[in-house]
């Protein structure tokens, strides 16, 4: 198996009083809570893809643990275990 | 394989500010925006420097997690960290002199931080870089 860099993988967290938006980096992921509902798009204008998690710690949680067990970030896999299509 | 978790907070005012050096205006911003092609994080800076000329008081955290492989970091980087946070230097040569150490080291060990994400340089006076560490919290997880 190639080895995977898991180098340039980010995750960025902006709180406030309006909500919380994750984006997710290089593959600009935007996870966020302002439609009143939690959730995925991965573009402007994109399809809006509810997540069955509200909570973000929670959501963090498994974005490190997604990042650290496949060393990269795996959209599908990633949208499977925040919709709740996939258990570990 | 190291995560390295960085957290400041501030208020919307001074997020406004960061937009501002950022992108310049928020005519230019939009103009990027258009041109990236759904771009999500200009889409969040553009839709937030809005809110935020409204809610300039509004406590904002941000939390920036980064994963690295072999950083080239030591305690002794993590001092440099320090005196860029709080002793504020405005050149690498003034961060060389606190930290009592040789400038061509200091450079290098600038260049690392910077490419590992934790610091920024700005340029200052006279063709001056000056290291920029503005975060309140750093944790470093295993």
């Amino acid at each position: 198996m190639r080895f995977k860099k898991i180098e340039g993988k980010k995750i960025h967290v902006r709180e406030s009083n309006k909500g919380w938006t994750i984006i997710i980096l290089p593959n600009y992921i935007k996870i966020d809570c302002y439609q009143g509902f939690t959730n995925i798009r991965f573009k402007s204008g994109g399809i809006s893809i509810p997540v069955i998690y509200d909570n973000l710690e929670m959501i963090i949680a498994i974005i490190k643990k997604h990042i650290i067990s496949y060393r990269t970030i795996n959209n599908l896999i990633l949208i499977k275990k925040l919709i709740g299509a996939l258990n570990d | 394989m190291i995560e390295i978790t960085l957290v400041k907070e501030f208020k919307g005012k001074d997020l406004v500010k960061i937009f501002e050096k950022k992108y310049g205006s928020m005519d230019s911003i939009k103009r990027v925006f258009e041109r990236g092609k759904g771009n999500v994080k200009l889409e969040l800076d553009l839709d937030d420097w809005k809110y935020f000329l409204k809610h300039t008081n509004e406590l904002v955290r941000e939390t920036k997690i980064i994963y690295t492989e072999n950083p080239e970091i030591t305690m002794k980087d993590i001092s440099l960290l320090s005196f860029i946070k709080n002793q504020k230097p405005q050149s690498i040569k003034e961060l060389a002199d606190l930290a009592k150490r040789d400038i061509s080291t200091i450079q290098r060990k600038v260049t690392i931080l910077k490419n590992e994400g934790l610091i920024e340089i700005k340029n200052g006076t006279k063709n001056r870089k000056v290291p920029i560490f503005n975060y309140d919290k750093m944790e470093i997880a295993i």
